[in-house]
């Protein structure tokens, strides 16, 4: 029951898809609103179907159907429910529709929130929008369909097993027992709490970046190329980016929980395809603003959401399709050639439509770069570096790779070397930028005013690289990283202490009022350097933990210690082969961290061995702001009861690196509050309506 | 505006190299003595390497006993004197290059590191342009200033107009 | 209305730009990037070969002796990938060699590819289950890469003119590889 309701909710959601793309432009065409009207019904409709379809596939692993393809596939009876759950996008068919689910819910939302406000714009955001989603419900429906169910033909001689969704002639239903005992279940990797935030956060992020670039598609092709498309998605990238950028951080927690090599981030190439539509939504986020704030870089912006979307499509076509290899790599199947062709058409459309506006003369700037230091200079200088950054992981994670293959007949891989090779300097850069870019101002700043902002900065970072240097940082890579992430950082901080120093001044209120008043009244300006505050404070972890990492392995017999920095880690005891619930073998190892002859914690690294074969390795960890202690246990010989290897890890400044998330998290959220100065009815009504009182000529 | 622009490229410059260089900084020529071989330093070795048969794991983290064998190899290796970076070599001869994070070829390599900074170098020269082209457009700039001015006075006349 | 206006008194100011040289590049540019990843979607998509012919090679043996595929033609050849640190391998292993003393004095060729294993682990292994057949390290994994194998082991049987006879994907028995073998054998 439950494939069929599935099932045919998503042919419903891709009929009604289908009809909203025809009536929309059978009314923009015609001049017929009430066609417009009917195709914004037709996308709630969608969006209700696919819900619905989501969810009886969620239903139906939760309650165990394993006569369902998907459910026999990724679950199995002694997974916890909480797994079940995750393991909606466990896999290629149900995250395909998992994927359709959210990007209807979000073509939804955009129709409905901007309806009033950008009706000219609706038509062709609808159709770009329902495009794009149908071609996902085809793959549902026609390449990976997560409701095809086991069937025994038992027309045949071998009582051959089919897979389809409707129950073919003939055939019966194989039995529940044995269904359940040979169901496969999720992967040992994916059973972390990473896995129910992690892919949902990375596929809002990936689909919110859809409705921008649908009101740059529809901005070019209605031919109302002001900045209503931006003014209508400038929330939408923000909240998109900080999906995009939750995900990738929970993807690196995950990672350093789970995959036991002490590490947050691999540089692989699936990794990467998330990373890149992140760096050019960075770039995104600040060259709108120019666009808003002074009417420039029209064509880059509109190329620039067409890059951001094409990039968060390609990473999506290389992951599932196997294009390079991956630890990531869903298993091979035939997804590849749609999504590619979908990849190069939509690119190509998107891009030749801009080109084609440009020729016409329509993107004009309206006004020119006066000084170098001005803000929209930065800010261009800022998508240089994005950019740059963009080309470099690209080439490194696919362009290298793919040439060297195809026309010199090699395999390479480029790795971790690679990227922390070329990927510094431009990180560097960044930063310096983040630092310099929020004291310059819109149209024109000299360089004696810039000095005179930077002053108080540039004194409390020469303070704290003083400090730095006298508790032992003496690298000279690791100074320049510190002081040019905290330069930005204390520019951030400077800048919202003179605002509200200029508060306290004016008003008589108190500190706190100050405080929130701040960022209520200009929440773009504030809740963007509270965001640049959380970058910096994952920039000091980032270094932290990249440069001054150590590491030791050794064998040690019981009660013997491995020393490392000024930590000393006691091997105690093991225990050997004990069995949990869920069949799986476990050696934990009870270990003491000391540290100058201290106590200071009791860990129990283990490893995991599961009946499928897999297993893992969990890492004991202290976590401090100064640092993680990071225990694995690498090997045990049940014959030698004696010796076991510990790997360890001393991770400084890591945890720098999630608590600065959370500050990015709050500044984001800050910068997208609505601001209720204006109402936005009254304010749109200046620009987009005609005023009150006058004919429609 | 010119100097503005040198003096800041002077400064990226300066504060890229030193990073650059500590990056290129390499490690093994040196042989390692037959004493005894510790995990740490096979390890060091490893992690310079990829299991050859996973996609993409580091020969230092993977868990398998194929890389476990290599990783006996390697020691094995260092036990008889061999450097690092004859292991390396060794170790990609025998396995090809996608084992190890940089490729040895000096055409890969080339393919691999100097492209992005070609890119990179292009696209600073190539906003460059765009900067000085827009600062020479200002200059003629003026009679279009003139326009908006008109059409403001127009509009202006316009509106006043529509209302009655 | 208020856009009309704005924009004729704007755009007679300067004349409509032509598709420039830029916008030229950049579309070849998408087409060039789109062809190159088409291409390699293709490739990455190849599966073993199951007929036609044998893609060429040359080998040396771990105990030095050169070879080249081509120096069989005329004898069916079976062609089997394996690693020391592959268990269902090491199931098959006998089964091979205990196939092979049969077969040896027919016009056949046994030849063992190692599979990124070419230490002291794959001699090891060969003299474990008393391997005689000609056996030989993929250095650079290049063969198994022309052969586009998944995983070990795998076997391909090549009949007498070069051409794949049988891919075998999983682990093989005597019985199988006998009635493979007698069938290719007897296509001459």
């Amino acid at each position: 029951m439950l494939a069929e309701i599935g099932f045919f909710t998503t042919i419903f959601a891709g009929i009604a898809a289908i009809y909203a793309i025809i009536s929309a432009l059978y009314g923009v065409r015609m001049n017929t609103p009430a066609a417009v009207v009917s195709a914004r019904n037709a996308v709630v409709v969608s969006c209700i179907m696919l819900v619905l379809a989501a969810v009886a596939l969620q239903i139906a692993i939760v309650n165990q159907e394993y006569q369902m393809a998907y459910v026999w596939s990724v679950s199995n009876p002694s997974m916890p429910t909480f797994y079940r759950v995750t393991a909606l996008w466990g896999s290629q068919q149900g995250s395909l529709l998992f994927w359709s689910a959210l990007m209807s819910v979000f073509a939804a939302l955009a129709v409905t929130l901007n309806w009033r406000s950008n009706r000219r714009l609706m038509p062709y955001v609808i159709a770009t929008l329902m495009s794009v989603l149908i071609f996902f419900i085809g793959l549902n429906l026609f390449v990976e369909n997560p409701f095809e169910r086991w069937w025994l033909d038992s027309a045949s001689v071998n009582a051959e097993v089919l897979s389809t969704v409707l129950q073919p002639a003939g055939a019966v239903a194989p039995s529940e027992a044995r269904l359940a005992e040979s169901a496969q279940g999720l992967s040992p990797m994916l059973r972390h709490f990473g896995m129910a935030i992690h892919p949902p956060m990375l596929y809002l992020g990936f689909v919110g970046f859809l409705v921008p670039f649908a009101f740059a598609i529809a901005a070019m092709a209605s031919g109302d190329l002001s900045t209503n498309w931006i003014k209508a998605s400038r929330r939408w990238v923000l909240v998109a980016w900080l999906f995009l950028t939750l995900g990738l951080i929970l993807g690196g927690r995950w990672a350093y929980d789970v995959l036991g090599w002490g590490g947050y981030w691999g540089w692989d190439p699936v990794e990467n395809a998330a990373f890149l539509p992140w760096l050019v939504g960075t770039a995104l986020l600040h060259s709108i603003m120019i666009q808003q704030k002074r009417g420039m870089l029209k064509t880059w912006n509109l190329f620039l959401v067409i890059l951001t979307f094409s990039s968060v499509i390609f990473g999506t076509f290389a992951t599932r399709s196997g294009l390079v290899e991956s630890v990531h790599s869903f298993a091979r199947s035939g997804i590849g050639t749609p999504m590619f062709l979908f990849w190069f058409t939509l690119t190509f459309t998107a891009v030749a439509l801009l080109l084609w506006r440009r020729s016409q003369g329509l993107l004009r700037d309206e006004r020119q770069f006066k000084s170098f230091l001005s803000r929209e200079s930065l800010f261009v200088l800022n998508n240089l570096i994005f950019v740059a950054l963009f080309f470099v992981v690209a080439w490194g994670s696919f362009g290298a790779p793919i040439t060297s293959e195809l026309f010199m007949d090699t395999n390479i891989t480029l790795g971790t070397d690679y990227f922390m090779r070329v990927t510094p300097p431009l990180f560097l850069a960044m930063y310096i930028l983040m630092g310099v870019a929020p004291l310059s101002a819109w149209g024109a700043t000299s360089l004696a005013k810039l000095g005179k902002s930077l002053a108080m900065p540039l004194v409390l970072t020469a303070i704290t690289m003083t400090f730095l240097f006298v508790t032992g940082t003496n690298s000279i890579g690791a100074m320049i990283g510190y002081g040019v992430v905290f330069l930005s950082g204390y520019v951030a901080i400077v800048e919202i202490g003179r605002g509200f120093l200029a508060r306290q001044r004016v008003h008589k209120e108190s500190p706190i009022k100050s405080f929130t008043a701040l960022f209520a009244r200009n929440p773009r300006r504030y809740g963007g350097y509270m965001i640049h505050l959380g970058v910096t404070i994952i920039g000091i972890g980032l270094i932290g933990s990249t440069m001054y990492q150590m590491e030791t392995q050794q064998t040690l017999g019981v009660g013997d210690s491995l020393f490392i920095s000024d930590y000393e880690i006691r091997y105690d005891s093991i225990e050997g082969a004990q069995i949990s619930t869920d069949g799986r073998i476990m050696d934990i190892a009870n270990v003491t961290v000391l540290r100058n002859g201290e106590v200071i914690d009791q860990m129990r690294p283990r490893r995991d061995f599961y009946t499928s074969g897999e297993t893992m390795t969990i890492a004991g960890t202290h976590s401090t702001l100064e640092n993680d202690v990071y225990v694995l246990l690498v090997g045990w010989e049940e014959i030698s009861q004696n010796s076991a290897t510990f790997k360890v890890y001393i991770n400084p400044l890591v945890n720098l690196i999630w608590w600065g998330s959370f500050i990015l998290i709050l500044g984001t959220i800050i910068a997208v509050w609505p601001r209720d100065v204006v109402p936005s009815r009254v304010r749109d009504s200046v620009h987009n309506v005609m005023p009150r009182g006058v004919s429609h000529a | 505006m010119r100097k503005t622009l040198q003096r800041l490229i002077i400064l990226f410059a300066l504060l890229a190299l030193p990073v650059l260089a500590l990056q290129a900084q390499d490690g093994g020529d040196v042989p390692i003595p037959p004493e005894t071989v510790t995990d740490d330093q096979v390890n060091d070795i490893a992690s310079q390497l990829y299991c050859p048969v996973c996609e993409n794991i580091p020969l230092d983290t993977c868990g398998t006993t194929a890389c476990d064998d290599w990783r006996y190899e390697i020691r094995l290796q260092l036990e008889q004197g061999y450097s690092e970076d004859a292991i390396i070599t060794d170790f990609v001869n025998r396995f090809g290059d996608r084992v190890v994070g940089t490729p040895q070829d000096p055409v890969l390599r080339a393919l691999s590191l100097v492209t992005p900074v070609v890119a990179v170098i292009l696209g600073i020269l190539g906003v460059v342009w765009m900067f000085r082209n827009w600062r020479t457009e200002d200059d003629t700039a003026v009679p279009a200033q003139q326009t908006v001015s008109t059409d403001d006075k127009y509009r202006a006349l316009l509106e006043s107009d529509i209302r009655g | 209305m208020a856009e009309m206006t704005h924009d004729m008194n704007l755009e007679t100011e300067r004349p409509p730009r032509r598709l420039g040289a830029g916008s030229i590049f950049l579309l070849l540019s998408i087409i060039a990037a789109g062809v190159i990843v088409g291409m390699q979607l293709m490739s990455a998509g190849h599966e073993q070969p199951t007929a036609g012919p044998a893609p060429g090679f040359e080998f040396t043996t771990f105990e030095g002796e050169a070879y080249d595929l081509a120096d069989f033609r005329g004898k069916v050849v079976m062609l089997n990938f394996w690693a020391s640190w592959c268990a269902p391998c090491r199931a098959e292993a006998v089964a091979l060699q205990n196939t092979w003393e049969r077969y040896q004095s027919q016009d056949v060729v046994f030849i063992g590819i190692a599979y990124a294993d070419n230490g002291p682990r794959s001699e090891a292994y060969l003299e474990e289950f008393g391997i005689t057949y000609l056996n030989a390290p993929d250095l650079g994994t290049r063969i198994s890469e022309d052969y586009n194998i998944q995983g070990v082991p795998e076997t391909f049987i090549i009949d007498r003119d070069g051409n794949i006879a049988q891919f075998i994907y999983a682990g093989l028995t005597e019985d199988a590889l006998s009635r493979v073998l007698d069938r290719v054998l007897a296509e001459g």
